[in-house]
């Protein structure tokens, strides 16, 4: 329903408050397609893990006998120069760079079947994304016989990793490790129909630059032998701990209805344990407030308790507490909102001095943040990075680790909706206007900062994409992340909080455990607005125009006397240029008279938004009038006794998707306060710049 | 030092005229860049009723919008006009400090400051301007040597494990570089005013006549330089402490204020400039008593050859 009135859409919050709030419970358990059990020895002279994999995988298909499967080995994207990884990172990612001959690898030295034929033989790479044989990321191999639908097979698998020196995300550092993507990982069988697909297949995707994981859901089995004297994190809850005689432990950790494992080990480790307390950290007044929010009982919306650990650098001790309140800030604003955290434990590690590669990265029940010395104490201590991503990979516990969009071919599913998601948890722990920086006199929200990115000019690349075709390969940022996150700020501006809040717990819900694509998305919309908004997903998250009301002209004058003869009911009457003169000024002297006031509006941008248009009337109240915003522009002509004083397309800035707010309004006496105040400062620097030079 | 560092403050006190020349001739210099940017986002913020949020608080969104609004950067680059500026400064610079030491020189003596100031400009523009191009070239080498070779020194630092040991070592590379550059500047102060007194011709002999006073007074050339350093350090922290507290300046009156506020603190300093050649002269006074007096008589002008 392309054509859909823009009055209706206007009214929708309305509507949707009407609605009965959908009742789904969230899952208990996950698909479990998978059981690992891995035991893993790292050895800290050569950098290796080895290890041993006990797998079994289930067919989940209804139809299809599988004869073969495919691996994820990531290692291997940072084995030489030529891997696609590197070929598209250029060994460099997200400021750090990769170390000269510090390359890392994953062998896989035996695979066999559990009845003992060896699979070895059959193990080839293959290149489904780019056909680059230098990439070593994917293998399968071929069974001795096909798995039927709904049986499992059992192999046990035994490799090498090598770790590099960490740069992107996993590696080591002096003697810190962090063991992400660091043992064969299978991807995902889809059945045909699943996430829309024609033929049944595997999902598993070359490593590359600008891309994440994606792979089932299943049990977690984990050993994990180091030196005794390190410290160990992982996914999941440690089971059991065994000292052995020659000075290693070994760590068991377990988790079921997760679909990765990573751990990290340092000895110079602090750890910092706190409980969240579903009962402490969440007042009565939020439990009611969002249950009433979410149309649910205070019951449905309740939280469970959590074990959070925080492995902290010891040079960040005081910001022990900003790690612990900010892990805590997710577990009940993404638990109230979204659906409780269904896991006992949440680590939280923070990567040591020179390995900042590791940081800000998701993993099940296990995140890693990133700080600096510097922000320990006043004036940078209330610059919030740490905060933001804390929440921001904690928030991916629930868009990436619950709900498992595949990262590679939709990216956005999970970073979108969870930097949306990250903004509304900021500003609700550390507050409106300040959420982000508070730093001597200068603040910023997280709101504020997703706009700074949208311009224009920002309309050559589309949300849905995967993850390495955004070009240049630079904006996969603004497009997976913060375009995304304006979309749903702008779609909420449609429905209303109270509806898109149902809308994204409907969401998390019904696919927490599941792999679900864009479509869903947009289908749950449809379906629980009764409207079809293919017009809104088609032309922001398949299109690429960018956004841009503007007003293009606005006068307000007094509507000059008429001369010359006019015949009336009173009969003739002539009225003399002289006279009307003098009426005239005298209206211009009084203010009273007839005002035509004339306004155009323009749509700038190629997205066509349906629009409020408000006019504010000397005296009068405000006045608002719909606009389709389908043409390019439209006029709005008025004559009446008041002069206008100023005009402003959606006056509530709910498309927050616009990309410049500047030109949305138009006083008609302008103020040149705003840029007299930041001139004035901007005076000063440069003044400062020029006495610089000029008292040498 | 204590001694000079006050007769510095008191001289640069005794006459106010000069330091409020100097502010002013720097201020008008810096509306050069800045009057184009204030026509060009006054045409934007104006009548745009968003702007209306700046006035409570900066807002990051407002200045991004700003920035990528075409009516706005259309109005032609201000880096050009900033950078046309500075050289204007950087030259300018050796005629104020000429003008700077004539004043503070003959301050007892009877005449109109204007004319003394710029005549001890012109009398010296050429010299002052050919020392300063050789103390800046020796500045720039001797940093980067010196930077490069502490950086190269402190190098095992920037891979401790206890990472303050990192913003130590940077910072410890940033003191030397800075130092060495401050030690080729302040030779160049001491060159000028030893110029200015014995009215020497040869600039290299006389950079090298000043770097040889500094390095022969090194505690207490760089005691004078510290002292004014520190004065200004503190002025830059009551600007903050106001800034802090004075997030957004919205009204007249608040803008108003704001201004006044800034431009006294860019008048202080450049007081507390002119307070340390004061300072300088009397320091090379003290040291040197039995230099050769400058000539009397006219300037031989500003093109006179080296
Ligand atoms: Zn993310």
């Amino acid at each position: 329903m392309r054509r859909i009135a823009a009055a209706m859409i206007l009214a929708l919050p309305g509507v949707l408050a009407a609605l009965p709030a959908a009742a789904d419970p969230l899952p208990a358990v996950s698909d479990r397609v998978v059981q690992y059990h891995i035991r893993a020895a790292l050895d800290t002279a050569s950098r290796q893990i080895t290890g041993t994999e006990t797998l079994t995988w289930r067919n989940p298909s209804a139809a299809d006998a599988v004869s073969e499967l495919q691996f994820h080995l990531y290692l291997n994207a940072f084995k030489n120069t030529r891997t696609t990884f590197m070929r598209e990172s250029g060994g460099r990612m997200r400021g750090a760079s990769a170390g000269a001959d510090s390359w890392g690898w994953i062998d896989v030295t035996s695979i066999r079947t559990a009845a003992g034929a060896d699979l070895k033989p059959s193990l080839a790479f293959i290149q489904p994304d780019d056909g680059n044989p230098d990439d070593q990321t994917v293998a399968r191999v071929v069974l001795p016989e096909p798995v039927s639908p709904g049986r499992s097979v059992t192999l046990e698998i035994s490799f090498t990793s090598q770790l590099p020196r960490v740069f992107a995300r996993t590696g080591y550092e002096g003697d810190f490790y962090l063991a992400g993507q660091w043992f064969p990982k299978l991807g995902v069988y889809e059945p045909a129909g699943m996430r829309g697909r024609a033929a049944s297949g595997w999902n598993c995707h070359q490593y590359h630059a600008e891309s994440e994981f994606y792979a089932d859901y299943g049990t977690f089995t984990v050993e994990i032998t180091v030196p005794s004297n390190f410290v160990v994190g992982a996914t999941g809850a440690r089971t059991s701990e065994r000292r052995h005689a020659n000075g290693t432990t070994t760590h068991v950790f377990e988790q079921a209805d997760v679909h990765d494992f990573a751990w990290t080990a340092d000895p110079d480790y602090l750890v910092v344990k706190e409980t969240f307390s579903a009962e402490r950290d969440v007042t009565p007044a939020e439990y009611e407030r969002t249950a009433k929010l979410l149309g649910r009982t205070p019951d449905e919306v309740r939280l469970s308790d959590v074990e959070i650990t925080v492995l902290l650098q010891p040079d960040h001790r005081p910001q022990a507490r900003r790690h612990i309140e900010a892990a805590k800030a997710g577990l009940k604003w993404y638990g109230l909102w979204y659906g409780r955290y269904p896991y006992k434990t949440l680590t939280v590690v923070d990567p040591a001095p020179g390995a900042s590669g590791a940081g800000g990265m998701e993993y099940p029940t296990f995140i890693t943040a990133g700080t600096l010395w510097l922000f320990n104490r006043w004036p940078f201590d209330r610059i919030r990075m740490l905060e933001e991503v804390t929440i921001h990979e904690f928030g991916h516990q629930f868009w990436y680790a619950l709900v498992g969009n595949n990262e590679f071919e939709e990216a956005w599913l999970d970073e979108g909706l969870n930097t949306w998601s990250t903004a509304k948890a900021m500003l609700a722990t550390y507050g409106r206007g300040r959420s982000a920086v508070e730093f001597l006199g200068f603040t910023m929200d997280d709101e504020e900062a997703l706009r700074v990115r949208n311009s224009p000019e920002a309309r050559y690349n589309r949300i849905l994409a995967a993850a390495w075709d955004y070009t240049p390969s630079s904006e996969y940022g603004f497009y997976a992340y913060e375009k995304p996150a304006l979309a749903l700020a702008t779609l909420e501006g449609y429905l209303g909080e109270q509806a898109m809040a149902r809308l994204m717990r409907t969401y998390h819900e019904r696919w927490r455990f599941k792999h679900p694509r864009s479509e869903d998305f947009f289908a749950l919309v449809d379906e629980m607005t009764g409207r079809d908004w293919s017009w809104y997903f088609d032309q922001v998250v398949r299109g690429t125009d960018a956004v841009d009301y503007d007003v293009g002209s606005a006068s307000s004058v007094l509507v000059k006397r008429g001369r010359g003869v006019f015949d009336g009911p009173g009969g003739r009457t002539t009225v003399s240029a002289a006279d009307a003169a003098k009426a005239d000024a005298e209206a211009e002297r009084t203010g009273k008279g007839v005002y035509r006031t004339v306004v155009v509006v323009r749509r700038s941008g190629g997205v066509r938004l349906p629009v409020e248009v408000a006019f504010k009337f000397e005296g009068k109240p405000v006045e608002r009038q719909a606009w389709d915003g389908r043409a390019t522009f439209r006029k709005f002509v008025f004559e009446r006794p008041e002069k206008l004083e100023w005009v402003d397309v959606d006056p509530d800035r709910r498309i927050a998707l616009d990309a410049n707010w500047l030109n949305n309004g138009r006083r008609l006496r302008a103020d040149s306060r705003p840029a007299a105040s930041w001139t004035a400062r901007w005076l000063f620097v440069i003044q400062h710049l020029i006495t610089a030079v000029g008292l040498m | 030092m204590i001694a000079s560092v006050r007769a510095g403050l008191r001289a640069a006190a005794s006459q106010p005229k000069l330091p409020l020349l100097v502010w002013g001739w720097y201020a008008l210099l810096a509306l050069v860049p800045i009057l184009p940017v204030f026509s060009a986002w006054n045409a934007v913020l104006g009548p745009s009723t968003e702007a209306q949020k700046i006035l409570r608080r900066f807002d990051i969104s407002v200045y991004a919008d700003l920035v990528q609004d075409s009516a706005a950067s259309a109005m032609g680059s201000p880096l050009r006009g900033l950078i046309a500026a500075l050289a204007v400064a950087a030259i300018s610079s050796a005629f104020v400090f000429g003008g700077t030491v004539e004043v503070l020189g003959r301050g007892g003596e009877p005449g109109p400051f204007l004319q003394r100031f710029f005549s001890g400009g012109g009398r010296y523009f050429g010299r002052f301007l050919r020392l300063a191009l050789v103390a800046a070239a020796s500045a720039l080498l001797a940093a980067g040597a010196v930077s490069a070779a502490v950086a190269g020194a402190l190098s095992p630092l920037g891979g401790s494990e206890w990472e303050p040991a990192r913003y130590l070592a940077a910072a410890l590379t940033a003191a030397a570089a800075l130092a060495t550059a401050g030690l080729f500047l302040l030779a160049l102060d001491y060159a000028r005013i030893q110029v200015a007194r014995d009215g020497s011709r040869g600039m290299l002999k006389a950079y090298l006549g000043g770097l040889g006073f500094t390095l022969r007074n090194l505690a207490s050339v760089f005691g004078v330089a510290i002292a004014f350093a520190l004065m200004l350090a503190a002025l830059a922290l009551a600007y903050l402490a106001y800034e802090a507290n004075t997030p957004a300046a919205g009204s007249w009156g608040a803008i108003a204020a704001l201004s006044i506020v800034m431009q006294a603190i860019v008048f202080g300093r450049v007081f507390l400039r002119v307070a340390m050649v004061g300072a300088e002269r009397h320091l090379d006074l003290a040291r040197r008593p039995a230099a050769r007096p400058a000539p009397a008589g006219p300037s031989p002008g500003p093109t006179s050859p080296a």
